[in-house]
């Protein structure tokens, strides 16, 4: 009975994958374009912008998932030990829409912000222009600020569970057989737990790779992040650049896509691993 | 149920249709467009206008000609976007009517035949009041209108600082190059495509460059980079003193005027004439802060309202679009918006003129006549995504 549904959810979805990528392979009949080729694929190679902001959004995408999945593990290992209401309360910024993290950065990061004028006050700095420009900076640490504030806890949640039940199970085996708690995290926790840290940061890193909001809010004018750039190009009065902004996104998709792989083959690995616990 | 309720539709509106509205006399528009329903699709980023759409002009259409007013907030690219998926999958009935465009926009739109028209022969407002001949009616961004867009309102680029924090406003470019150096980091403007923030660079262009050379170039991005080389020098030259050292800039005329609002900034610029006034007004920006103009003048332009290509109430469209013309509501939008009218002022009669003259602009404004004596024709629209390329190239973070 659940199939139709589903059924119908992926036809939309291939339906959009498909026309655009019909429409990145230059085919646009509304606009008089009507033959195929890869001329906005090789376009936007030829473009030093595009592979800026690609090398720029893998940069920051791929960082602030590490950040998030390590610090989000040590906060798994911490919770085990911590009470229901501290939980809740950790994971509270899971809840929060990617734009109230923007907010709370900007607020209290931004030149015009509560800690530059804290500092401001204290007479560390003379004029709001002189605190170091942590939001729209093009390094995107205000960017990543607001990633690890959203998606620290997360992880900690994603990985809290599996932590949870290993050091209750094999856990408690191994601290009978006499392995000290730093034996027991390195040999038998983190190991069985790798699967699920590196799924979620998978997770992680897809969302980052596509997200729209934290870059429109937070992100540097120059280097464009990548879902930018495609919205830029997108918009563009020409309608004939919209090819080219199709295949920017393709570009998006074919990485998510490399990623999803990569997590399926690790769902898989997982389920073996932990199968094998429950059977003992 | 929604084929139940097109039938409807079309029932009602079949006995008028005989005729085509493109053959209809303006009576014969107003019997057809009664007790229908007109949307206004456009930029839905300014809250008093968008009150003032809803409130007289909403008023003013159902009291007069019986039309209601669907106002639809929407940017123009996501219009477009929506018109032009309409037009592909072949549907003639389409809920967009009016729509708020020009530049760039308009050029496309007419290009690929997306539009209703043209239309403003049998518009009484536009016959009688409009300066058939001007250039910034007949020209949008330098491409000719043909009958294809009304005049809607007028704006021009006007720049504005606090006065409270340096008396002196630069007078050209040169002077602003010093205004920044001397307070570094509170000067910036919008990240170009930003509409603001391209007429900000174009701006630029036309003082170190001059306006004339581009009225007749060819859209072509080296003869253009060529052309505007000095400028781009300028930029560069001008960023270190710029809000982040020129690495980044506000991505919005919205956020620049936030970031002045709260003193990050020392100076804006903003294409509404007359909007450092309203933002007095209505306390968002300080009391002591002073619109100017350089001195060899400030871009100008005019932007309009199109009907769409497969509008379901073209007629309905055109006698709201006349309205919009009209000396009364024109003199109302003026009045109560600061926007700059398009009705042509020696043909209005003793009693029109009185409405326009009893407007007080209030302060921080600079007088209308001193205004439009220092505008600029804006840049043929194929020009300006071109520069808009450069700028991200050559200028942004350089």
């Amino acid at each position: 009975m659940l199939i139709l549904p589903q059924l119908l959810l992926i036809m939309l979805l291939l339906f959009a994958l498909g026309s655009a990528l019909l429409q990145s392979l230059g085919y646009m009949p509304v606009v008089g374009l009507k033959t195929l080729s890869l001329d906005y694929y090789r376009a936007l190679v030829e473009r030093p912008q595009v592979l800026k902001a690609l090398l720029f959004t893998l940069r920051y995408s791929a960082l602030s998932a590490i950040l998030a999945t390590a610090l989000g593990t040590l906060l798994a290992l911490g919770l085990t030990r911590a009470s229901a209401a501290w939980q809740r309360l950790v994971y509270l910024p899971i809840l929060a829409p990617y734009m109230v993290a923007a907010a709370l950065v900007m607020h209290l990061f931004a030149q015009g912000g509560i800690f530059s004028r804290i500092a401001g006050q204290l007479g560390l700095i003379g004029a709001p222009a002189q605190f170091p420009l942590l939001v729209y900076d093009q390094a995107g640490i205000g960017m990543m600020l607001a990633l690890l504030w959203k998606q620290t806890p997360f992880i900690a949640m994603f990985v809290f569970a599996i932590v949870s039940r290993i050091s209750t199970g094999l856990g408690e085996a191994a601290a009978t057989l006499g392995a000290s708690s730093l034996q027991r995290l390195c040999h038998v926790t983190l190991p069985l737990a790798m699967p699920t840290i590196l799924s979620g940061f998978l997770i992680l890193f897809c969302y980052t790779l596509g997200d729209y909001t934290i870059p429109l809010l937070l992100g540097p004018t120059v280097p464009n992040p990548l879902s930018i750039l495609a919205y830029q190009t997108y918009i563009h009065p020409d309608l004939k650049m919209r090819p080219l902004a199709m295949a920017i996104n393709m570009c998006i998709t074919l990485l998510s896509l490399i990623a999803a792989g990569l997590y399926a083959y690790l769902l898989r690995r997982s389920e073996q691993t932990l199968g094998g616990e429950r059977d003992a | 149920m929604l084929a139940g309720c097109n039938q409807t539709a079309q029932e009602t509106s079949a006995p008028v249709e005989t005729k085509p509205v493109s053959e209809m006399s303006f009576e014969e528009l107003t019997e057809a467009a009664k007790g229908t329903t007109v949307s206004f699709y456009g930029w839905g980023g300014d809250e008093n206008l968008n009150a003032w759409l809803d409130g007289f002009y909403a008023t003013y259409l159902k009291e007069n000609y019986n039309i209601t007013l669907d106002r639809v907030p929407m940017n123009i690219d996501e219009i477009l976007s929506q018109l032009t998926g309409e037009l592909g999958a072949g549907k003639t009935d389409g809920p967009i009517d009016m729509i708020w465009i020009n530049g760039e926009n308009f050029r496309t739109a007419k290009d690929n035949d997306m539009l209703f028209g043209p239309f403003l022969a049998p518009l009484p407002s536009y016959q009688n009041y409009i300066d058939q001949n001007a250039d910034d009616i007949t020209l949008d961004f330098g491409y000719p209108v043909d009958g294809y867009e009304a005049p809607y309102g007028k704006a021009q680029l006007v720049f504005y600082s606090d006065l409270a924090k340096d008396a002196v406003q630069p007078k050209n470019t040169q002077e602003l190059l010093g205004f920044a150096r001397s307070h570094p980091g509170m000067v910036t403007y919008p990240a170009l495509p930003d509409f603001t923030g391209s007429a900000f660079v174009r701006n630029v262009i036309y003082d170190i460059v001059g306006y004339e050379q581009f009225m007749t170039m060819e859209a072509d991005k080296e003869t253009v980079k060529a052309a505007i080389e000095p400028a781009l020098e300028y930029l560069r030259e001008l960023n270190p003193y710029l809000w982040s050292g020129g690495k980044s800039y506000p991505s919005s005329s919205t956020e620049m005027e936030n970031m002045y609002s709260n003193g990050e900034l020392i100076m804006g610029v903003t294409y509404a004439a007359f909007g450092p006034t309203v933002n007095i007004e209505n306390g968002k920006f300080p009391e002591t802060t002073m619109s100017f103009q350089f001195d060899s003048g400030t871009l100008s332009n005019t932007n309009f309202i199109a009907i769409a290509k497969n509008s379901e109430n073209p007629a309905g469209a055109m006698v709201a679009i006349n309205a919009m013309m009209s000396p009364e509501v024109q003199a109302n939008r003026f009045a109560t918006l600061k926007t700059l009218p398009v009705v042509d002022y020696t043909k209005l009669d003793d009693a029109q003129k009185a409405a326009f003259d009893a407007v007080e602009i209030g302060a921080g404004a600079i007088p209308q006549d001193e205004l439009l004596s220092k505008a600029a024709p804006e840049m043929p629209s194929n020009l300006v995504p071109i520069i808009e390329e450069i700028w991200l190239e050559e200028v942004a973070g350089k």
